[in-house]
């Protein structure tokens, strides 16, 4: 069953069936999204309870010229925004700068950190600051665009490249010191 | 595979099963009385902006409704007589 029929049937009779349906395709992902931008399980579940009833108070609203999916990752990223702003914790999303840039940046290729092992990737997102595995995740789990992200961020599509070069440069390089190293020591 | 993919896998297989419902309850919660309040307002918003406007001096927009109100006449018990109160009856047995 496509969406719009169930949202068709939700305006017609609100049953809950048709909740249940949206709910099951929508709600893990928005979660995913949500602990993408706000890091902390709790804030991102709290997230994804917000923006369903957001998301089923505005149905009627929705006209269905972008798809639905569409429609709820804009609102998602919409509310999390608005809420790390909130929060003053706009520099965890927004700085200019990735912390030490190097002198000259190599271009990464998106296939190193995507060949990563999970731990391998865990450790390196965790040595990385909040902008820029906020920056990684949305462009390689999340999968947004580069000028979604612009706009998101409020920045022009190059500044966003460029940020992206140096985390994926940083990335790369936290990678090799940590496991290319002990691999080749043992 | 994508190692962000798995990431996300997880990600999604950690909110599954009882963190899932929680959070789905609690939205369930949130319409309901989203729901309640539109009834209310609904219900009762005409009513009160008709009030509002009438004590600042307006006219009421509502038409007057006819309350329906008990009347002698209408009473039920063509014959006045008060109804059969607690006692000893031939079809009760005591």
């Amino acid at each position: 069953m496509e969406d719009m029929d169930i949202i068709r049937a939700y305006r017609e009779r609100k049953h809950a069936l048709c909740f249940r349906l949206l709910y099951e395709r929508y709600a893990s992902r928005i979660y995913s999204k949500a602990i993408t931008m706000l890091h902390k399980q709790s804030e991102a579940e709290d997230a994804t309870q917000e923006i369903f009833t957001k998301v089923f108070l505005s149905l009627d609203k929705f006209e269905g010229q972008s798809k639905f999916s569409t429609w709820v990752y804009s609102i998602t990223y919409n509310f999390c925004i608005d809420k790390i702003r909130k929060d003053k914790r706009s520099r965890a999303l927004f700085a200019d700068e990735v912390a030490e840039p190097p002198d000259t940046i190599e271009e990464v290729p998106d296939e190193a950190l995507m060949h990563m092992q999970l731990n391998e990737l865990r450790y390196v997102l965790s040595q990385l600051t909040p902008p820029e595995r906020t920056l990684l995740l949305m462009k390689y789990k999340d999968g947004v665009k580069i000028k979604a992200l612009a706009d998101l961020l409020g920045k022009n599509e190059s500044a966003v490249k460029m940020q992206l070069k140096r985390t994926k440069e940083k990335a790369k390089r936290i990678h090799d010191r940590q496991f290319t190293t002990q691999s080749s020591n043992s | 595979m994508n190692a962000f993919l798995l990431l996300q896998e997880q990600d999604v297989a950690d909110f599954r099963g009882t963190r899932s419902r929680a959070v789905r309850q609690r939205v369930e919660g949130n319409l309901r009385s989203a729901e309640f309040v539109g009834s209310l307002i609904e219900l009762f918003g005409p009513r009160l902006a008709d009030t509002l406007s009438v004590l600042s001096g307006g006219t009421p927009s509502l038409v007057d409704e006819q309350y329906l109100r008990l009347r002698e006449g209408e009473d039920d018990d063509p014959y006045g007589q008060p109804p059969r109160g607690p006692g000893p009856s031939a079809s009760i047995p005591s």
